[in-house]
């Protein structure tokens, strides 16, 4: 198959199927890392607030993304 | 390698699994799939499949010439890219990253992090290397327990019937097709019918 397009070549052409796929790759690793950072700061004794404020975002959204999971360090009620 | 691939397999879909990791590693390709099992079927110490496949006009070097071509043109199993790759286009250095957070966190920081509550909610990311595509999963895992293969030629048998889009696309590019295969295989393993 002739048509196959390096991803240099692909990129170099400012093709938006490699901007869009390099977003979603950057996205998902952001993900992990924050997920990463968030495990070690409640190992660390960090309070969900305190995180929050880290993070920029609100107690109420770091919760919705993380409430429904038991956390090292907390029981839920 | 996913969670699944860590834990106890039979020897020779271990053997295969690292195989096929290492050819998609070596192409710089995404993920493994089903199209790297069949490199990995070719090149194996078990000259089930290999004899199969070359009686069939399959060799390594076109096959993996194939494999790159589907997978480069968007036509395999898996995405076209590898991360790394989409990573450096926005300036980032994903092999450094990952070797930062080993060394912040642990070698295996990554896996435990997917074993832990916080990390349950995530999906198969830069961070954890290459994922195993969906048809490739179902060549290898029949239900919850093993598959226990026997030879090289019942897990090529598997292969043709996980129903791979990317597999069946390197199988034309090489002139042949998982139905052909599929009545060589049952031929040589005496399962015709």
């Amino acid at each position: 198959m002739s048509e196959a397009i390096s991803l240099a070549e692909a990129a170099s052409h400012r093709d938006p199927e490699v901007g869009l796929a390099a977003v979603a790759a950057l996205r998902q690793m952001l993900e992990q890392l924050e997920a990463l950072q968030v495990k070690a700061a409640r190992e660390d004794g960090w309070t969900w607030e305190r995180i929050a404020d880290a993070l920029g975002v609100t107690r109420q959204s770091v919760h919705r993304k993380y409430a429904s999971r038991r956390f090292p360090g907390r029981r839920r009620t | 390698m996913t969670r699944r691939a860590e834990q106890g397999l039979d020897p020779i879909t271990s053997r295969l699994l690292a195989a096929a990791g290492t050819e998609a590693d070596r192409a710089r390709h995404g993920y493994i799939g089903c199209e790297h099992l069949l490199l990995a079927l070719l090149i194996d110490k078990d000259p089930t499949a290999r004899e199969i496949l070359a009686t069939n006009g399959i060799a390594l070097p076109a096959a993996r010439a194939a494999v790159a071509d589907v997978i480069s043109s968007g036509s395999g199993d898996g995405p076209r890219w590898n991360t790394a790759d989409l990573l450096a286009t926005l300036g980032l250095d994903l092999p450094a990253i990952q070797h930062q957070m080993r060394a912040d966190y642990g070698p295996h920081a990554i896996a435990e992090l997917y074993r832990s509550p916080i990390g349950r909610h995530l999906s198969w990311g830069p961070l954890c290397g290459l994922h195993m595509a969906p048809g490739l999963k179902k060549a290898l895992f029949r239900g919850e327990g093993r598959a226990g293969f026997p030879t090289s030629g019942h897990v090529l048998l598997s292969l043709l019937d996980a129903g791979s889009d990317g597999l069946d696309a390197v199988l034309a590019a090489l002139g042949s097709s998982p139905e052909l295969l599929r009545l060589a295989v049952k031929e040589r393993l005496g399962q015709a019918g």
